[in-house]
């Protein structure tokens, strides 16, 4: 094998390793944007990864415990006092992974995220939040 | 469309005459270059950034999977065809192009029609919506010209069966899909500001430089006019009044319970794909009732603004200059108490309010 294509093959393996989600609790920056309470991670990711104003997007979530359930996910701007225009569907994967529809930022500024989620089915439910900017 | 063509051929021409007759000017006390990039407003890297957000001009067409005829030659010479067509109508006298005039950029210039409460859109980009109507009452450009062959209002009741009608409409949408509006010497600029030529980007009018620094940033305009076709594609409360002759018109409240309960939407049985298949679904599928789409209206586009007058769902704004002003002395009480916060009266001075109808005139051809 020349020095090239040996280079290339490791270049390849480095960029699949990078791009690859990691497999198991606990989530790491590679699964998404990571929130924590207490014992529970989330994961989230976003495709694309800046969504376009006006325009419909996705969402991918991961949580840690894999069995935990993910209740509700909405998005408000707070300085305007409204949210989407939209009722996210919420779409289990397995493993702890799931996919969210019917997601659309109809507005530049800031965005606040709140992810509803319970760990099992004895626990209380909770809400993680974070904010972006949609420019 | 025959006719916008017609007025944007002599005007673009004009617009090329002004620019050669600056440039000529601007050579007589330096050198070309150096006087024309002194000409440019000293855009930060945050405006220039929400600049490049409004193209590039036009967008790669999108075919719309709920319908087939989409695209397609034949389908579009129907379309056309039928758009002037009065046989559609009960009366025989009625046809899309009769309020979709294509002399006056495929709207009538009245304020609303003789049987209506709501000014008739233009069709320019229409294709770019993703609702249709001042409420949204439909979610595919095939179903919303179906709606008109329907409404006794209107063209109907329809003379023909419901799958023929369908097929009509399907034809009419994808002759509507081809009416894209001209590029404008706003995508000239934007353009060149894009590829970093300074000096092309000279050539647009400073007051229109002015008026868009006003629109990206103090007005805030693009929090709702948007992306390349200045629209977010969704509605808001401006604060035009919703009183009509018989009650009120709630707007997308009521746009949305009509979609909602159509059976000519993406969910039900003529969309072409399918629902399952056809990604705008999605949006139909997941829409949200809530109290403040009362009185809400679609957030129209504004490129060839200049041919669309009267302006707002009622019509009720006849010139350019009357929209600035609306918003420049907003009544702020008219607005939903407890709703939208980010509406303020812009309160222009007589040079910026120029400036911004410089800039709001500079996306027309």
């Amino acid at each position: 094998m020349g020095w090239s294509a040996a280079g290339a093959l490791a270049m390849a393996a480095a960029l699949t390793f990078a791009a690859a989600p990691a497999l198991a609790c606990p989530l790491v920056r590679a699964d998404g944007a990571l929130l924590s309470e207490g014992a529970l991670q989330l994961a989230w990711r976003t495709e694309p990864a800046t969504p376009v104003q006006g325009q419909p997007f996705l969402l991918f979530l991961r949580t840690c415990p894999a069995n935990a359930a993910l209740l509700k996910v909405d998005a408000r701007m707070p300085e305007h006092r409204h949210g989407m225009n939209y009722r996210p569907a919420l779409l289990p994967l397995g493993d702890g992974r799931w996919r969210v529809e019917g997601l659309l930022w109809h507005m530049s500024g800031r965005w606040e995220w709140r992810f509803d989620v319970r760990s099992d089915s004895s626990a209380a439910v909770q809400s993680l939040r974070t904010s972006v900017v949609l420019p | 469309m025959r006719c916008a063509r017609r007025a944007s051929g002599s005007l673009g021409v004009w617009v090329q005459t002004l620019v050669l007759a600056l440039g000529t000017a601007a050579a007589i006390p330096a050198t070309a270059t150096t006087a024309t990039v002194r000409s440019l407003l000293d855009f930060t890297p945050a405006e220039r950034a929400s600049i490049l957000r409004h193209g590039p001009w036009p967008p790669p067409a999108a075919r719309d999977p709920a319908n087939a005829q989409d695209g397609k030659a034949q389908a579009i010479a129907l379309g056309r065809r039928l758009f002037s067509d009065p046989s559609l109508s009960a009366e025989g006298d009625l046809s899309c192009a009769s309020c979709h005039d294509p002399a006056t950029a495929f709207q009538d210039g009245r304020r609303v029609p003789k049987y209506g409460t709501r000014n008739t859109p233009s069709l320019l980009d229409v294709a770019q919506q993703r609702w249709f109507g001042w409420g949204g009452a439909n979610d595919a450009l095939w179903a919303a010209s179906l709606a008109p062959m329907l409404a006794d209002t209107e063209m109907g009741p329809a003379k023909l069966d419901s799958a023929t009608l369908v097929q009509h409409a399907k034809a009419l949408a994808a002759f509507q899909s081809t009416l894209v509006s001209p590029r404008t010497t706003f995508d000239a600029f934007r353009d060149a500001l894009a590829r970093g030529d300074e000096r092309a980007a000279a050539a647009y009018p400073l007051a229109a430089q002015r008026g868009l620094r006003i629109f990206v940033g103090e007005g805030r305009c693009n929090v709702c006019h948007a992306g390349a076709r200045f629209s977010n594609g969704e509605f808001a409360d401006i604060g035009v009044p919703f009183f009509v002759p018989d009650g009120v018109d709630s707007g997308r409240h009521g746009g949305l319970k009509a979609l909602q309960a159509s059976a000519h939407n993406r969910l039900g049985p003529h969309n072409d794909a399918g629902a399952a298949r056809d990604p705008r679904a999605v949006l139909t599928r997941q829409l949200d009732m809530q109290p403040r789409h009362f009185g809400e209206f679609r957030v129209p586009g504004l490129r060839q603004l200049d041919h669309t007058a009267p302006y707002m769902h009622d019509g009720s704004l006849a010139t350019l200059p009357a929209v600035v002003q609306h918003y420049s002395a907003l009544n702020e009480e008219r607005l939903h108490a407890d709703g939208e916060r980010i509406l303020r009266p812009l309160r222009l001075d007589a040079e910026q309010a120029a400036d911004l109808l410089a800039f709001l005139r500079s996306l027309s051809r």
